[in-house]
C-alpha cells in the first residue's frame, strides 16, 4: 500500500500516533491503529 | 565433483568458475612452470547487506561498511594459510573490499587451483578451461579467484567515425554542454565536491587534448588524474578505440560537471583488471568517488559467473556507501554481438547495483528537443537492452513492466537498460582526441553524461545519492525527471510508454529528477507484521506504550492484557520487520 488515501481522517480524536525511529533504520516513522482494517501501520519517509 | 589436490586437501569446485575454451587464434601450449602470475580472491562478506542498505535508505560510513560488511579477518586468515600451504605469497589484504591478492609460479598456481593454464607461444595471453578448485574448507569463503586467466573481457562501447553512416558532421554533433542544456541539467552547481571515478581498460589520454576540448567549450578543464591498476597505466597512442574512449568519458563526464574531480582508473582488460578497477574506484578513499562511470563491457555469455557476481557486489559496496555506478548498455542492439540469434544483454550494465544506460537519437533546435527515439541504424549498430539471463527481477523493478525474455524459457529476469541518453553517432559525440576535433557515438557517452549530472544532483542535494535504481523505480516513479521515449526498438524489444528495454525510463529532465529527489516524498505505509491479534488497543481499558523495551534495535507495543486473570503484560512479538 502506497499512500494513506483510503485512511479517512484520523484526527478524529479517536486515534493515536507515535512518531519515532521505530524500526531502527535511521528515520522516523509515524505510527497509528487503524480500528476499520484491525491493523497498525506504520509510515515511513526517506530521503 | 571433487579431488584430492594440494597437500591431499579435499578440492571442491568453485561455483560459478567454469570458463569455455577461449575463442582465439594459434594454438595453445602449456604456460610456462617458472612464469609468475598475480591472482585476485575475493572473499564472501562479514554480514550480508540488510535490506534498508540495498534499498537506498541507508548509508553506511567507509569505516562501518568495512567493519560490518567487509571480509571476516577470519577468512582472511584462511585463505593466507592456504596460500602459504600452496607456496603462493600473499601480496595485499583488503578487509573492506574482501580481496586477498597472491602470487606465485604457474606451477604452484595450477596446483593450489586445480587448474590447467595454458598460453599462445611467445605471447603474454594465459587461457584456462572448466573451473576453478578451491579446499573445501574455503568453500563458501571464497566467492571468486581471478586472473588466472587473462584473456580480453569487454568492450569500449564507442562507435568510432568510420562506422558512423551517414558521415558525422563535427559542427552539428553534440558537446557536453550541448547535453546538457537539452536535459535540463541544474544550474547554479557545477559537481564541486564531486569526483567521477571512470574505468577504463586500455588506451589513455592527453593532457593537451583535455585542454583542446575543455577550451574549445569554454569550460575550465576539470583535475583528471589517473591511477594505476594491477599494472596498467595511462597509454594514449595503443589503440585508436581505446583513446576514443577515454576522451568521450572524460570529456562528457568533465563537459557536465566542470567543478568536479575526475579520477581514471586504468587496468587490464581482463575480469580481474576490471574487478580491480571497479573495486578500487569504490573503496579508495585516497580518491575517494562519490560517482562512477563504466563505458566498458561484454555480453553476459562472455563472463562466467563468479565474475558477474564479484562486480554486483562492488556495486553494491557503492551503492551502500553513497557512490552512484552508471554503466553503458552497449552498441549492438538486442543480440549484443553474440551470433547465436538470441537476445542478450551486456554486462555490468545487466548488474542490479549499477543504472544501465541505453541510446536514443536525439533530434533539436537551439536548446529545445524536438525529437527523441531509440537508436538503431539498422545496420548492427543500435542500443542494447533486454532481459538479463544472469540476475533476477530486482523488487524495485517488478512494476515497471518488464517483459519476459523473447529468447526460449522466456525467462524473467532484470531488465535493462534504466536510464537513457543521445547515443547515435549522428549527430553523435563531440570529442577532441590525438589533437583534433571528431565525431563519435554509442552508449559509451551516455553513462558519463549521467554520471555528470549525478555529480550536479550530489552536489544540489547534499549527499551522495548512492543507488539511483531503487529510487527512480521507487520513491521518485512516476514524479518526474524523465523524457519517455516511446518510438523505436533494438531488434527484439520495442519502446514504449513507460519502461521499455530500449531506452529504461527514458532520458534525463535534470531539473524535474532533482526535484523529484529533493521530494517531498510519498509516505510509504505498511502493516505491522505481528500484531492481528493485538486489536484496538484505544479502547479506554488497554494502557500501552511504543518502545524497544526489548533492545532489538525496533520498537514493540507494550500493553496490558485485561483479558487475563493475572492481568499481566506482553510485547508484541520480535520478529524481523514487525516494526
Amino acid at each position: 500500500m502506497n499512500n494513506a488515501a483510503g485512511f479517512g481522517n484520523l484526527n478524529d480524536g479517536q486515534h493515536l500516533f507515535w512518531t519515532g525511529d521505530l524500526s531502527g533504520k535511521g528515520n522516523a516513522q509515524v505510527l497509528f491503529y487503524d480500528a476499520n482494517d484491525s491493523n497498525w501501520w506504520l509510515g515511513t519517509i526517506a530521503p | 565433483m571433487s579431488t584430492e589436490g594440494m597437500a591431499d586437501e579435499e578440492l571442491v569446485e568453485l561455483a560459478g568458475s567454469h570458463r569455455n575454451r577461449a575463442d582465439i587464434s594459434g594454438a595453445l601450449v602449456d604456460a610456462p612452470a617458472d612464469d609468475v602470475v598475480a591472482v585476485t580472491i575475493v572473499l564472501r562478506r562479514k554480514n550480508e547487506l540488510p535490506e534498508e542498505v540495498t534499498s537506498g535508505r541507508v548509508r553506511l560510513s567507509r569505516q562501518d561498511f568495512a567493519s560490518r560488511h567487509g571480509a571476516d579477518p577470519a577468512d582472511i586468515e584462511r585463505v593466507q594459510a592456504f596460500a602459504q600451504r600452496g607456496d603462493l605469497r600473499v601480496v595485499q589484504a583488503d578487509t573492506a573490499s574482501r580481496r586477498v591478492r597472491v602470487e606465485g609460479t604457474v606451477a604452484a598456481l595450477q596446483r593450489a587451483f586445480g587448474v590447467r593454464l595454458q598460453a599462445v607461444a611467445g605471447g603474454t595471453l594465459r587461457v584456462r578451461e572448466g573451473s576453478i578448485m578451491i579446499p573445501a574448507s574455503l568453500q563458501g569463503v571464497v566467492v571468486g579467484v581471478f586472473g588466472l586467466d587473462n584473456r580480453p573481457q569487454a568492450d569500449p562501447h564507442i562507435v568510432m567515425p568510420a562506422d558512423i553512416t551517414p558521415a558525422p558532421i563535427t559542427t552539428a554533433d553534440y558537446t557536453a554542454t550541448d547535453l546538457a542544456a537539452l536535459y535540463n541539467f541544474p544550474g547554479g552547481v557545477n559537481g564541486s565536491g564531486q569526483t567521477i571515478g571512470i574505468i577504463e581498460l586500455g588506451g589513455g589520454y592527453k593532457q593537451a587534448d583535455l585542454d583542446g576540448y575543455f577550451s574549445g567549450i569554454g569550460v575550465a578543464t576539470p583535475p583528471v588524474t589517473s591511477v594505476s591498476v594491477d599494472g596498467a597505466v595511462n597509454s594514449p597512442g595503443s589503440d585508436a578505440n581505446a583513446d576514443g574512449e577515454v576522451a568521450l568519458d572524460i570529456e562528457v563526464a568533465g563537459g557536465c560537471a566542470p567543478g568536479a574531480n575526475v579520477v581514471v582508473y586504468f587496468a587490464p582488460n581482463t575480469d580481474q583488471g576490471f574487478i580491480d578497477a571497479a573495486s578500487t574506484a569504490v573503496h579508495n578513499q585516497a580518491n575517494g568517488s562519490t560517482v562512477i562511470s563504466i563505458s566498458w563491457g561484454s555480453a553476459e555469455v562472455n563472463w562466467s559467473a563468479q565474475a558477474m557476481q564479484a562486480m554486483d557486489q562492488v556495486f553494491a559496496d557503492a551503492a551502500a556507501l553513497g557512490i552512484s555506478v552508471f554503466v553503458a548498455a552497449a552498441d549492438h542492439g538486442s543480440g549484443d554481438n553474440v551470433s547465436d540469434n538470441l537476445a542478450h544483454v551486456d554486462f555490468p550494465a545487466s548488474s542490479p547495483n549499477a543504472t544501465g544506460c541505453g541510446g536514443t537519437h536525439l533530434d533539436s533546435s537551439g536548446n529545445t528537443i524536438t525529437d527523441e527515439m531509440v537508436w538503431n541504424d539498422n545496420d548492427g549498430w543500435a542500443t542494447g537492452g533486454g532481459v538479463s539471463d544472469q540476475f533476477a527481477l530486482p523488487a524495485w523493478q517488478q512494476n515497471a513492466g518488464v517483459p519476459a525474455s523473447v529468447n526460449p524459457g522466456n525467462r524473467v529476469g532484470r531488465g535493462v537498460p534504466d536510464a537513457a541518453g543521445a547515443a547515435d553517432g549522428s549527430p553523435g559525440f563531440r570529442i577532441y582526441v590525438n589533437g583534433g576535433f571528431t565525431t563519435v557515438g554509442g552508449t559509451s557517452g551516455v553513462a558519463p553524461m549521467w554520471a555528470g549530472l549525478t555529480a550536479l544532483l550530489n552536489q544540489a542535494l547534499g549527499h551522495g545519492i548512492g543507488g539511483l535504481n531503487p529510487l527512480i523505480y521507487g520513491r521518485q516513479a512516476g514524479l518526474g525527471g524523465f523524457h519517455d521515449v516511446t518510438v523505436g526498438n533494438n531488434g527484439a524489444y520495442a519502446a514504449g510508454p513507460g519502461w521499455d528495454a530500449c531506452t529504461g525510463l527514458g532520458s534525463p529532465d535534470g531539473n524535474a529528477l532533482l526535484a523529484a529527489l529533493q521530494g517531498p516524498y510519498p509516505m510509504m505505509w505498511q502493516p505491522m507484521n505481528n500484531t492481528a491479534g493485538f486489536g484496538n488497543l484505544n479502547d479506554g481499558q488497554h494502557l500501552f506504550w511504543i518502545g524497544d523495551f526489548t533492545g532489538q534495535g525496533h520498537a514493540q507495543v507494550l500493553s496490558t492484557t485485561p483479558t487475563t486473570a493475572t492481568g499481566g503484560w506482553e510485547t508484541s512479538p520480535a520478529a524481523a520487520g514487525s516494526m
